[in-house]
């Protein structure tokens, strides 16, 4: 009945993923922390989760989710400003763990989060008018719900699927944020005429994965259009591979010419990587399909492009299917 | 404040101005000690009762009691504290005896107990409901609370203990029962104090409102209903007037030979007897409900509240035009 006696704290993990956890496990191994560090951790967040309850109550009693919500958001930003106090260092996480001011440590945390908060629904807002966030289905999508964000509160306003405003995690956010906006960037070093062409011609199935697979294409045979015709992809298909496997100069020219391309568009190492680990997830798909009718993967007028999970997809409901005519 | 019948036999005057409460009124409130207009004035906050009642006779109203509270490793209330330990041992008490079905004296362990270390026992139980209802318990074991523990008791463990079932909106009325119109008023208002969302202040005030309807005594139902700052209540409508109809003209008046219509706003006017009830146009079932059982309890109450979130609706309006 007591909500504080209500709320299960095991079940936010302060593990080794977060960095207050590890600051722990270091602080409690070597000894470098009171015995009380952890009780006294838990009993903080929950008077944070008791206060984050009472302000954002709906009805007389506070609901569990109010209370866990309140928690999440004190555990992330004490996380965030160990993080910043000690600049990523353990040792030093340790010692001011071991000091046992956890609310200045969360208010540094909750700055930072404010701000990379407030930067996401500025960027959002002007990462939505670029040409380029209409051709990302997933990442338009979320943009736009990025830009009802407010702050002050973490949540952001209920899209059309959903009933009532919705968290934004000041972290896990704030990366998929950084993410989008490096997609972006990299899309905008694109000649906008070859992109302007197939945005104008590919009104289904926008994704960045499949646009990556018609650039991919583009590179491999120097084309100057994002549209590949049918014989460029007959082309495509029969001098890029040999035996299921991409010819090891042309990966080298794609890979090669997307680096130049990455390091002109995208400033921060991270996400230039992913993108690049995105390209080569899609040649490992043109691996895994080469040999059939390619024309169904890119982006074409009037087509709608297939991703690996409904490739996937197809092989199971081909398998379930075999299975129901066996039996 | 006592009701003294200086007016003619049977007759009540008000409190205040002195002038005789209507039948009208007394037959719905019989403990009414204002008349409708003073009532208003209180409520809109224009008349200072302690201070008109009290100030030249010198009595002072008996403050009500401060809720227990933690203070480092103890527990707190007044000049009486408490140390966790020592209030988990004897918490520790009462649970074996209930164990071992030994009520009769869990309920002596407890009830032997000051009323101070009765609250902080229910503070610190594993089952706070249960605790508490030992302290109120009867010679025949039957449970009860204590009104006494219940005002001392943390408002965020009087809340979970109220809805206990928030998803499905049910209370303990019982408990509401036992709380005393300024444990409840402190209660309500605590609740709110943290809240600045008006929506939510809105959700919040008429969950109240929904629970207070649920109690079986009606001058329970009025007393805790008098205890709640009018601009508290007001703020339980302000997302739900919508669904009254108060344009809606109930009835003509024949005046110079010219047909007068009667809107619905005038029965909820200072000077108006007790109306029809108030389901008869909010379109909304359930808020009707709600409203009903309340407007019987305390009609004046009621008025004032449906008349100040009426009001409430065209703030700012003037300044639009």
């Amino acid at each position: 009945m007591n909500p504080l006696a209500r709320l299960d704290l095991s079940r936010f993990q302060i593990d080794d993923e977060s960095f207050v956890g590890q600051a722990i496990a270091l602080g409690v191994r070597f000894n470098k922390l009171p015995p009380q560090t952890t009780d006294a951790l838990l009993g903080f967040l929950r008077a944070k989760g008791l206060y984050y309850g009472q302000r954002n109550r709906s009805g007389i009693a506070i609901a569990r989710s109010g209370l866990e919500r309140g928690v999440r958001q004190a555990l992330i930003c004490l996380d965030m400003g160990l993080w910043n106090l000690s600049q990523g260092d353990l040792n030093r996480a340790v010692e001011c763990l071991g000091k046992g001011d956890f609310e200045a440590t969360r208010k540094e945390g909750y700055q930072i989060a404010f701000f990379q908060l407030e930067e996401i629904r500025k960027g959002s807002l002007g990462l939505l008018t670029r040409p380029t966030a209409a051709f990302l289905q997933e990442e338009h999508r979320n943009l736009k719900r990025w830009a009802t964000l407010v702050p002050e509160t973490w949540t952001r306003l209920p899209d059309d699927l959903e009933e009532e405003a919705q968290l934004v995690d000041a972290r896990i956010d704030y990366g998929i944020f950084l993410q989008t906006q490096a997609r972006m960037d990299f899309l905008n070093s694109i000649p906008n005429e070859a992109l302007e062409q197939l945005q104008q011609m590919v009104s289904e199935g926008r994704s960045f994965e499949g646009l990556l697979r018609n650039l991919i294409l583009a590179l491999a045979l120097d084309l100057e259009t994002l549209i590949p015709s049918s014989e460029e992809m007959s082309q495509f298909e029969s001098t890029c591979f040999k035996d299921g496997i991409m010819r090891s100069e042309i990966r080298e020219k794609v890979l090669h010419l997307m680096d130049r391309q990455l390091e002109a568009s995208v400033l921060d190492g991270p996400y230039r990587s992913e993108i690049r680990v995105v390209v080569e997830e899609e040649i490992a798909f043109f691996e895994q399909v080469s040999g059939e009718d390619l024309a169904g993967f890119f982006l074409l007028a009037g087509k709608k492009a297939v991703t690996a999970d409904d490739l996937l997809d197809d092989v199971v409901a081909d398998d379930l299917l075999d299975e129901v005519i066996m039996e | 404040m006592n009701q003294q019948p200086f007016g003619g036999e049977g007759e009540v005057t008000c409190s205040v101005c002195e002038i005789v409460i209507s039948m009208a009124r007394l037959q719905v409130i019989p403990d009414a000690k204002l008349c409708v207009s003073c009532q208003g004035k209180v409520e809109r906050g224009l008349l200072d009762l302690n201070a008109h009642l009290f100030d030249s006779s010198g009595i002072q109203a008996e403050p009500e009691p401060q809720p227990l509270e933690v203070q480092e490793d103890r527990l707190v209330v007044g000049a009486w504290s408490g140390g966790f330990m020592e209030v988990a041992e004897q918490s520790g008490q009462m649970r074996a005896l209930l164990r071992e079905g030994k009520r009769e004296e869990a309920q002596a362990l407890v009830q032997a107990l000051p009323i101070e270390a009765q609250a902080a026992l229910v503070v610190v139980d594993e089952d706070p409901e249960e605790a508490l209802s030992i302290t109120g318990m009867d010679g025949k074991g039957n449970p009860g609370y204590h009104t006494q523990v219940v005002s001392l008791l943390p408002t965020e463990l009087l809340t979970g203990l109220i809805a206990y079932d928030g998803e499905e909106k049910r209370f303990n009325t019982r408990l509401i029962q036992a709380m005393t119109p300024g444990a409840f008023s402190r209660t309500v208002a605590e609740t709110l104090d943290p809240v600045d969302n008006a929506e939510a202040r809105a959700a919040v005030t008429w969950e109240w409102l929904e629970a207070l309807a649920e109690l079986r005594d009606a001058n329970k139902r009025a007393e805790l209903l008098r205890s709640v700052e009018p601009e508290l209540l007001e703020e339980a409508l302000t997302t739900r007037i919508h669904h009254f109809n108060l344009n809606k003209t109930i009835t003509s008046v024949e005046i110079d030979g010219v047909n007068w219509g009667v809107d619905m706003f005038r029965v909820f006017s200072e000077d108006s007897a007790v109306g029809p009830l108030p389901s008869k146009f909010i379109e909304d079932e359930k808020v009707g409900e709600v409203m009903d059982s309340l407007y019987e309890a305390a009609p004046d109450v009621m008025s004032a509240m449906v008349r100040g979130a009426w009001e409430r609706q065209f703030d700012g309006w003037e300044d639009l035009e």
